[in-house]
């Protein structure tokens, strides 16, 4: 339902699932989702599947809505003889914000925090760092805690500010897992699946697989999307703006968007932005493409700083994203 | 023929929005096939059943353009590419909108006017900006000059091809085919070959043939590869989506012998087609291509010549009469 889509995106935001690492989100997505649903699997990646209003057996629904569990964070490469833990990125991070950040490590979420050299010491500080050349700082006994291919994530935590505005780690995409598990608590108007995928960071992996079995004729996929309303950035390359709606589609490095669902969209009446640049991708260019193929496309919320230890949305938009995706939705039966 | 490609070259389809010539294509289609259906992406799909191995003659409806991504308050328009089109080739082209609207390119003043320019320089110039919204789609405006050998315009990518399937389907009208035919006018290739992925999961083909454009080699300076205007139809061996099945290639040599036609051989080191997709889609299909020869591409003076558009359609109608077996 619409009054539980902020506590689910806290719930969800503040566990860790970096791509490959989603057990925990999938398990507490599962514990919302379990009584709401008809039928649902784990697929062989871990994507969570769920069929509400019919079942894998019978005929598919006409729509498929996606939000990806998994977050960019890091991994654990190596642990040196000092005692520092060397590290890879996982998925697209801006290497300029990591010297100095907090992080959670591996199953306990043990502290750490990616050592940097005092400003004094740094001949050029304009150049992105080389995370290869990055190390966290775990204290002295790291080694007999921590294990190359422990994963880490930035140690933030969900949490409301100023006049509705929420910043939280992984809101790209817990923002799309909240906005989806909210939705499958409605009557909805018409059979539905829906898939928690997992990958997406790294290539948007699960998608297609998961969307293989379950040939529809439409899917969305729910994300947080990129918002730079910065100051000194020119209108023109600020792709969204925060406060200014949800965020829809018509072309990225890997969908052009059905006119069907854009027209769709259109029709609903709910005010949303055009994204406006045509960088970037999402599950919903596997979607489409999965199978014999459907008409697909995008519903984001906008996200300041994404990517990054601090995200920031706007509750307006969130809740805006819920209201165009069940109109949509309404209107496919009208 | 040259009638024919006037009118697909005329028609407004850049990728994800190939609805006006895929209209066109299924009227001039729908007489000569034994079915004509699209998929969910737009893909049009035209059957002449028959037995024998199923193969798919694949050309793509979309051509390249660009997309409004910001309309400013000043009235000027950013823009992004969409499919492989590049900010110098656009510079002070006249583009057209689905409406018919056109807009001028231009480019801010560069601070390095040796450094290439980008997208983000561009802009532009619409004759009605309350008339464009971010989404909306514009393409090279459209003017196919034709003469006794040489035509010229924007997409003869790939409405050439789509021009010699047509043609093809028409000279076997009446002929039994050896084959389970499907012409595939696909949609998206120039985006990443997309309706190719899931016509080929669809079609599930023996053989699978592009019917594309490939770069002419013969201009100053260009890339050392073999293919010439007017030295006849290109058998693909490879490019950088597919290394061709030998069998296929040597097929469609074979083909051009008993045509009696002349045929070149291609290998491209750039780009990709359709034949990549569907090498690939489902349990896998025997993959190749035929290819128009073409200067100046993804650029509003395209050039190929009549000459190795007739024997495009000589080859495919030998091919389709003896087709490999794999």
């Amino acid at each position: 339902m619409r009054t539980e889509v902020t506590r689910l995106l806290r719930l969800f935001a503040d566990l860790p699932g970096v791509s490959g690492d989603e057990e925990r989100v999938r398990e507490a997505v599962w514990e919302e989702v379990r009584d709401r649903v008809d039928a649902a699997r784990v697929d062989a990646l871990g994507s969570l599947i769920c069929w509400k209003g019919c079942r894998p057996e019978g005929p598919p629904p006409r729509v498929l809505l996606d939000a990806h569990l998994d977050e960019v964070g890091f991994v654990v490469t190596r642990i040196d003889a000092d005692g520092y833990a060397r590290f890879a990125p996982v998925g697209g991070i801006d290497a300029r914000l990591l010297p100095g950040t907090a992080l959670r490590i591996g199953r306990e979420g043990l502290p750490g925090v990616i050592g940097s050299r005092p400003i004094h010491l740094d001949k050029d500080v304009s150049k992105a760092p080389d995370p290869r050349r990055l190390a966290i700082d775990a204290g002295p006994d790291a080694e007999r805690r921590l294990r190359p291919g422990d994963f880490a994530v930035f140690a933030t935590t969900c949490e409301p500010f100023g006049q509705g505005l929420w910043k939280g780690k992984a809101l790209d995409d817990r923002a799309g897992c909240a906005l989806l598990a909210a939705l499958l608590g409605e009557d909805l108007p018409l059979p539905v699946c829906a898939t928690f995928s997992v990958q997406e960071e790294v290539g948007s992996r699960g998608a297609g697989p998961a969307a293989f079995s379950v040939p529809t004729e439409f899917a969305l996929a729910l994300e947080g999307t990129t918002c730079a309303d910065l100051p000194g950035v020119e209108a023109d390359a600020e792709a969204t703006q925060l406060r200014g709606g949800p965020v829809v589609t018509v072309m990225d490095g890997t969908l052009i968007a059905a006119p069907e669902v854009l027209r769709a969209l259109e029709a609903t009446g709910v005010p949303f932005q055009w994204k406006r640049t045509t960088a970037g991708g999402t599950d919903a260019g596997r979607l489409q493409l999965a199978g014999a193929g459907r008409a697909a496309g995008v519903v984001a919320v906008p996200c300041r700083y994404i990517h990054g230890p601090a995200a920031v949305l706007a509750e307006s938009d969130l809740l805006a994203a819920y209201d165009l995706v069940l109109a949509f939705l309404k209107g496919l039966v009208a | 023929m040259i009638e024919l490609l006037h009118r697909l070259c005329g028609t407004f389809a850049p990728s994800g929005r190939e609805e006006a010539v895929r209209r066109l294509v299924a009227a001039e289609v729908e007489p000569l096939c034994d079915d004509v259906r699209s998929d969910a992406l737009g893909n049009l799909f035209a059957r002449r059943r028959g037995s024998g191995p199923r193969v798919v003659l694949a050309a793509h409806l979309d051509q390249v353009g660009v997309i409004v991504t910001h309309v400013g308050a000043d009235g000027f328009c950013r823009i992004a590419p969409v499919g492989g089109v590049s900010p110098s080739v656009l510079l002070g082209q006249r583009l057209v909108f689905a409406s018919g609207l056109t807009a001028a390119v231009a480019a801010e003043r560069r601070e390095d006017p040796r450094q290439p320019l980008r997208f983000d320089q561009l802009y532009l110039d619409p004759q009605d900006v309350a008339a464009v919204r971010v989404g909306d789609m514009a393409v090279f405006a459209s003017g196919l000059s034709v003469g006794a050998e040489r035509v010229i315009g924007p997409a003869l990518d790939d409405r050439a091809g789509v021009a010699v399937l047509i043609e093809t389907l028409r000279t076997l009208a009446a002929a039994p085919l050896a084959c389970d035919l499907c012409c595939l006018f696909s949609v998206q290739e120039e985006v990443g070959l997309r309706g190719a992925r899931t016509a080929g999961f669809q079609i599930e083909a023996d053989v699978a043939l592009a019917v594309d454009v490939t770069l002419a080699a013969d201009t100053p300076r260009a890339t050392p590869l073999n293919v010439r205007l007017g030295a006849g139809a290109a058998v693909k061996l490879a490019d950088r989506s597919v290394l061709c099945h030998p069998v296929v290639g040597d097929a469609l040599q074979a083909a051009a012998g008993r045509a009696r036609v002349d045929f070149q051989l291609e290998v491209l080191d750039t780009g990709g087609t359709d034949a990549g997709a569907l090498q690939l889609a489902g349990v896998g299909a025997a993959a190749g291509g035929l290819s128009i020869p073409l200067r100046h591409v993804h650029t509003a003076a395209e050039m190929i010549d009549r000459r190795d558009l007739r024997a495009c359609v000589a080859v495919l109608g030998q091919f389709l009469l003896a087709p490999p077996r794999v």
